[in-house]
């Protein structure tokens, strides 16, 4: 059923020219957009090329969906709890199209009539990169190619799994999954000069005998267990590394619905989807709240605001000690807001500490923009470094604006 | 090295990351409708678009302050980025190339307000920047729409000089770049008056190709074997730099019989590929009055490639400015002043590069008294190369 609704999703893409665009107005439809049929995330008001690779662009409606991030093929216009495992469902992009019962082939852009005279259904087709939850209770990351997907679960003491998907979130077919290389590393020595990490200890990744995932038998691990994949998906592909860290060890919550929701390895990456951000402990008062998705309150005053952004500063160390890497970008936006405001106030500081203040708080809004692009990422040498640029500037700004009352 | 990747500044694989900023655009739109509400919200949030910002109140106003020099039309810049058109197909590559701290290019990390020609680049620019390319890039209200239809009002001028009429005007040569040819240097020599300058520029005549210049004063054969300073430089030319004149009373010396030689760096972007194109610059001279005290060079160097290295001042001097050499490109540099009264200064933290080398001149002259120690600390990406150097303009005395 799954693969049913993708190929429908490609249907969708290459009859687009056939269809007129209407006015939304008339209805509550979403918009028409048009989309590359090569490169998903372009998406323009009119028609045209695509500014990556010129193809013509296609329409599509695109609206965002909950869905279970087990079974996706569970799609709803609100949230709720997945009929078959219960557990929460998360949203997701999707597009939009009408069909017909008798004639799944049909997709089209607009409501109407079937050839048999029934009226069209509306069918929900997820978009590529609309899913980034994690679907076996592991910790979800991101592939440098912006294609490939992985997940790592821990699921009993001595076992690492690794599952690839492709763009949609889709397991990788078993043919493409013989052509993954990977291990997995408990122990390696990284140099600092060359910026180049040698294994110490590793454990190659096998796949399991129904094709689902890689696996691998792992020794001399203890929680929290910090672990690498390094992954060649072809063998003429770069090798990416994933650096994932587990509390416990990981529960699928596909197997059974104990592990849904509660599970404490449930990453944020599918919070952030679904939820507010993370519970952070605001105790500023009464304050206008900025716009936008994380929005915080900016306190009155300079010393106010600095403990807010050491606040985000000490939730962004934490939250990548676990491993959480997907969660950064929440304090991480906090806390570059919260720089934006201390700007204008620079005009009371010190001449010395006004010329230190002006490029950290620009380096803090930098290296937090930067903290936000390599989260999904899920390597933490980048993550690493992304954070000793956004901590010194913190420090920065904390020693400029320090001496204010 | 091929022209196109140099000037563009895009890492490889640069098109592919495209849509990660989208994807996250698509994340700020699901916490923002799982935030406030569900459906309400949902037919507008479909466009992706969560910046607040739009391009042309918000963006196009920094992008003329602090990017147009080079990315407009007939700019230097690979591409304008004065549309809502033009600058759309770049969003991803601006957060990529502002997130990696190579755009603005300046490479500062001290503040900007410490330097005469440096241009604040604010946190708050940086956001919007970040906030528009990253969440739909809304346009806000039409512009000229067309590519290449760009409103200059209020951006740098692309055939006046900065500082005025100069004094004296030198026309280059023709240079041709051909048609197979990305880059090239020439040289042009130029006899000059023996008369102190207070500054020199150069002013392309075919902007898009004129990446980089080096003007230097040199003495005449005779002169150099006298032990007159072979070879100075006056002026490092990058595009969008603010040329600086020096003060009232100051000036670069000129030997009887000097000429000044002038090394232009031309390189073509993507746009001019395959096509011959041709130059001729202009060079302006500023003249200081007769007499006026000389501006020199204090040079710290390192001979075996130690990554800190640093010299004495052995005359009290005034710093005016200083310039990496070309060497010491890629590496973080910090410079510091330690004063034999103890104090200690840091005079600039900056990454120089060398296709964008120029000076970086104090707001006000730093006073180095006999016995300070200029430290200079290298922090490199890769291995350093043998010798590094680092040279200051100073004036003599308190």
């Amino acid at each position: 059923m799954l693969l049913a609704l993708f190929v429908a999703a490609g249907i969708s893409a290459q009859r687009g020219d056939q269809v007129r665009l209407k006015p939304d107005t008339a209805n509550k439809l979403p918009p028409v957009s048009m989309t590359c049929p090569m490169h998903p995330d372009v998406l323009e008001k009119q028609p045209g090329s695509c500014p990556i690779c010129k193809m013509s662009l296609v329409p599509v409606r695109l609206d965002t969906s909950w869905i279970c991030p087990i079974h996706t093929a569970v799609t709803s216009e609100k949230a709720g709890t997945c009929p078959i495992c219960g557990r929460p469902l998360v949203e997701a992009r999707v597009a939009v199209t009408w069909t017909c019962a008798a004639q799944p082939g049909i997709d089209r852009l607009e409501p109407g009539t079937c050839p048999d005279g029934t009226p069209t259904q509306q069918r929900r087709t997820l978009r590529p990169h609309g899913n980034h939850n994690p679907q076996h209770g592991g910790q979800f990351f991101m592939a440098a190619d912006n294609w490939h997907h992985v997940e790592g679960a821990y699921p009993r003491a001595g076992v690492f799994r690794l599952y690839l998907y492709d763009d949609y979130t889709r397991p990788l077919a078993v043919a493409a999954l013989k052509n993954v290389s990977a291990r997995v590393v408990t122990n390696e020595q990284y140099d600092a000069r060359t910026r180049t990490s040698t294994d110490v200890t590793a454990f190659p990744l096998r796949p399991s005998p129904d094709g689902a995932y890689l696996e691998a038998r792992v020794t001399g691990v203890t929680f929290p267990a910090t672990m690498t994949a390094k992954v060649k998906i072809k063998p003429d592909s770069p090798e990416y590394r994933f650096d994932f860290t587990f509390a416990a060890v990981t529960r699928d919550p596909a197997a059974g619905r104990s592990g849904r929701a509660t599970s404490s390895n449930r990453p944020a990456v599918s919070g952030r989807a679904t939820q507010s951000p993370p519970r952070t402990n605001t105790t500023a008062t009464a304050a206008p709240a900025l716009s936008g998705p994380v929005a915080t309150p900016i306190p009155d005053t300079i010393p106010d605001i600095l403990v807010l952004i050491k606040t985000r500063d000490g939730e962004i160390r934490d939250l990548i000690r676990q491993g959480n890497f997907a969660a950064v970008w929440v304090p991480a936006f906090q806390a570059k807001d919260l720089a934006v405001a201390l700007e204008p106030r620079i005009g009371q500081l010190e001449p010395d500490a006004r010329d230190a203040a002006e490029p950290a708080l620009q380096r803090l809004v930098r290296f937090a923009w930067l903290l936000d692009s390599v989260g999904d990422l899920g390597n933490r040498q980048q993550i690493d470094e992304a954070y000793a640029g956004f901590a010194r500037a913190v420090g920065d700004v904390a020693r400029a604006f320090g001496g204010v009352k | 090295m091929s022209g196109t990747r140099e000037v563009s500044g895009i890492p490889k694989g640069m098109a592919y990351r495209r849509h990660y900023g989208r994807h996250k655009a698509q994340a700020f739109a699901l916490a923002i409708a799982a935030v406030v509400s569900a459906w309400s919200i949902r037919s507008d949030a479909h466009k992706q678009v969560t910046s607040p910002f739009t391009f042309s109140e918000d963006v196009l106003p920094i992008v003329k302050s602090q990017c147009a020099a080079c990315h407009s039309p007939g700019g230097v810049g690979p591409m304008s980025l004065l549309t809502h058109a033009d600058a759309v197909p770049w969003a991803e590559s601006i957060r990529v190339e502002l997130m990696a701290g190579h755009m603005p290019p300046w490479g500062i990390e001290s503040a900007t307000t410490r330097f005469r020609n440096l241009q604040p680049f604010s946190a708050r620019e940086m956001n919007v920047l970040l906030t528009w390319s990253s969440g739909g890039t809304p346009p806000g209200k039409p512009d000229a729409g067309q590519r290449g239809g760009a409103d200059l009002t209020g951006a740098p001028s692309l055939t006046q000089w900065p500082l005025g009429e100069p004094e004296l005007t030198v026309p280059l040569r023709q240079a041709t770049i051909a048609v197979d040819v990305q880059t090239t240097d020439e040289e042009f020599r130029i006899p000059i008056p023996a008369r102190p300058l207070r500054a020199v520029d150069l002013l392309p005549g075919t902007a898009a190709i004129v990446r980089r210049a080096t003007i230097s004063v040199r003495a005449m054969a005779d002169a150099r074997a006298a032990g007159v300073t072979p070879e100075r430089v006056v002026a490092l030319w990058v595009p969008g730099d603010h040329p600086v004149p020096l003060d009232a009373g100051v000036g670069f010396q000129v030997p009887v019989g000097a000429e000044l030689v002038v090394r232009i760096h031309y390189q073509k972007t993507w746009q001019y590929e395959r096509r011959a194109v041709t130059d001729q610059s202009r060079v302006g001279l500023y003249f200081a009055e007769p007499g006026a005290a000389e501006v020199q060079v204090l040079r710290a160097f390192t001979p075996d490639g130690s990554p800190t290295f640093m010299t004495t001042v052995n005359e009290s001097v005034r710093a005016l400015g200083l310039y990496a050499d070309p060497n010491l490109s890629g590496s973080d540099v910090t410079v510091i002043a330690e004063r034999p009264d103890g104090s200690r200064e840091e005079l600039i933290a900056f990454r120089p590069r060398t296709e964008w080398s120029r000076r970086y001149w104090f707001r006000e002259p730093i006073l180095l008294p006999r016995g300070t120690r200029i430290r200079v600390n290298a922090a490199p990406e890769g291995t350093l190369p043998a010798s590094l150097s680092l040279a200051l303009n100073v004036l003599a005395g308190q």
